[in-house]
C-alpha cells in the first residue's frame, strides 16, 4: 500500500500534477525517472523500409483496384482479341528494352507507384552518372508522391557534390516533413555549406513540424561551428 | 485532402476515399514503426507489424466510433497486435543493436551519446515484453493512461503503478549495469 502510494506520488510528479513530493527519497527518486524519461525520448528513431512504404501502397493500390473493378461493370472481351493485346504489349515492351538501356527509360516503363519506388531504392547498388543525377533531380520537380520523393533525395545524398541550391529550393515548398527531414539530411551532407541565412528562415515558418524544426537547429549549430 | 483531421480521413475512409488510408499511413508510419521497433527488436517483425496495422485499420474501419479520437483507437489496434505476436511467437528475439552501430559511425553523432543509447536500448530489452510496451505506450506513443488502461485492459489507476513500476526497473536494470 505504501509503495503504491509511492508510486502515486512518482507518477503525479512525472504527469506534471505536483511540483514536488514530501518524501525526500521519493523526490529524488523521481527526479531519476524524469531524467531517465527524457534519455528515452531522446533514443534515435529508426526509418521506415522502403519495402515497407512498397508493400503498404500496393496494399492501398490493391484495394482501389478492387473498389474500382466492384463500381464498374465488367467489360467483357472477345478472348482472341485479349491475348492479341497481351502478346503486342510483351512484343512492345520487348522492343523498348532492347532499345533503352538508360535507368531513366527503364523507369519510364514502370506503371505503379511500388514499381518506381523499387526501382529508384535498387539505383542505390549502382554507380550513377552525371546525366543520370540530372533525369532524378528533374523526376524529383516532377514526382508527387512522398515516399518516391525521399527515396530520390536519399538517394542523391550519395552524391553530396551534387546537391545544391535546388534542393533549398524544393525543401522551402515541401509541405510533408518527412520529406523535408529527408532534404534536411541531404543538405546536412552536402559539400556548399552556406545554406545557413535560407535555414533560419526556413525554421522560423509556423506550419513545420517540430522534429523538422530540431533537424534545423541541428544543422545550424554545426554550421556555426565550421 | 492532406489538410483533412484523421477523423475526417477516417470518415472518408469508410466512405471508400482509399486514399484517406495512404495519407494516415504517412502520418503514423514513422510513430508506429518506432513503437514496434522498440517493443519487439526485430526491424523485419515491426515492418510486418507496421503493414498489418494498416490492414487491420482498413477491415476494422466501421468499428471505429465517429465521436471518438483516431489516435487512442489507431494506438489501440498497434498494442493488440504486439500482444498477438507475444502470444504467435512466445519467443524473445536477440536485441538488433546494428542501427547504433551506425550511428556512432556518423560523425554527427558523438561515441558516448551512441553507447549512451545503445545502453538504455539494451536495458529496455532486459524488461518484460509487458513492461517494455507499457513505457513505449507512455513516452514514444503518449498514450494517455485512460487508454493504456482501455488496451492493457486494466483500471487507469493500475496503469500508472504499472508504468511506474517498470520505470523504475527499467532504472534498476540500468544501475546494475553500471556496477
Amino acid at each position: 500500500m505504501k509503495d503504491e502510494q509511492s508510486d502515486k506520488a512518482i507518477m503525479d510528479y512525472l504527469d506534471g500534477i505536483s511540483k514536488e513530493i514530501s518524501n525526500q527519497k521519493a523526490f529524488q527518486h523521481a527526479g531519476e525517472l524524469k531524467q531517465l524519461l527524457s534519455e528515452l525520448q531522446e533514443l534515435p528513431l529508426g526509418k521506415v523500409h522502403p519495402t515497407t512504404d512498397a508493400k503498404v501502397y500496393e496494399f492501398i493500390e490493391n484495394l482501389e483496384t478492387t473498389m474500382n473493378t466492384e463500381s464498374k461493370s465488367r467489360l467483357k472481351l472477345d478472348p482472341k482479341i485479349l491475348y492479341l493485346t497481351i502478346a503486342a504489349s510483351i512484343a512492345l515492351l520487348f522492343y523498348v528494352f532492347m532499345d533503352n538501356n538508360g535507368f531513366e527509360d527503364q523507369y519510364r516503363l514502370l506503371q505503379s507507384n511500388p514499381e518506381r519506388l523499387g526501382f529508384i531504392y535498387d539505383l542505390n547498388n549502382e554507380q550513377l552518372a552525371s546525366e543520370d543525377i540530372k533525369w532524378l533531380k528533374a523526376e524529383l520537380k516532377k514526382e508527387t508522391h512522398p515516399n518516391i520523393k525521399v527515396t530520390i533525395v536519399d538517394l542523391l545524398n550519395n552524391y553530396p557534390s551534387k546537391i545544391d541550391n535546388d534542393f533549398l529550393n524544393a525543401l522551402q515548398k515541401e509541405p510533408i516533413p518527412s520529406v523535408q527531414m529527408a532534404f534536411l539530411d541531404a543538405l546536412e551532407n552536402s559539400v556548399n555549406p552556406d545554406f545557413s541565412n535560407e535555414l533560419v528562415v526556413f525554421s522560423q515558418r509556423k506550419d513545420l513540424d517540430n522534429t523538422v524544426r530540431l533537424k534545423v537547429a541541428h544543422i545550424l549549430s554545426i554550421q556555426s561551428k565550421q | 485532402m492532406t489538410d483533412l483531421t484523421d477523423e475526417s480521413l477516417l470518415k472518408t475512409l469508410c466512405n471508400g476515399e482509399i486514399k484517406s488510408l495512404g495519407i494516415l499511413y504517412e502520418r503514423y508510419k514513422g510513430i508506429l514503426h518506432n513503437y514496434f521497433l522498440r517493443v519487439t527488436g526485430d526491424q523485419e517483425a515491426s515492418n510486418d507489424l507496421l503493414m498489418a496495422t494498416f490492414e487491420r485499420i482498413y477491415k476494422y474501419r466501421h468499428s471505429y466510433e465517429s465521436r471518438k479520437k483516431v489516435r487512442p483507437w489507431i494506438f489501440q489496434i498497434a498494442s493488440n497486435l504486439i500482444k498477438d505476436h507475444y502470444k504467435k511467437s512466445n519467443r524473445w528475439v536477440s536485441i538488433n543493436t546494428s542501427h547504433y552501430k551506425n550511428e556512432a559511425m556518423n560523425t554527427e553523432v558523438s561515441i558516448d551519446i551512441a553507447a549512451k543509447h545503445k545502453k538504455l536500448h539494451k536495458a529496455l530489452h532486459q524488461l518484460k515484453p509487458s513492461q517494455r510496451n507499457i513505457i513505449s505506450m507512455y513516452y514514444l506513443l503518449g498514450m494517455s493512461y485512460q487508454d493504456i488502461s482501455l488496451s492493457e485492459n486494466i483500471s487507469v489507476n493500475n496503469a500508472r503503478i504499472k508504468t511506474c513500476r517498470a520505470l523504475k526497473k527499467l532504472k534498476e536494470i540500468l544501475k546494475d549495469s553500471d556496477l
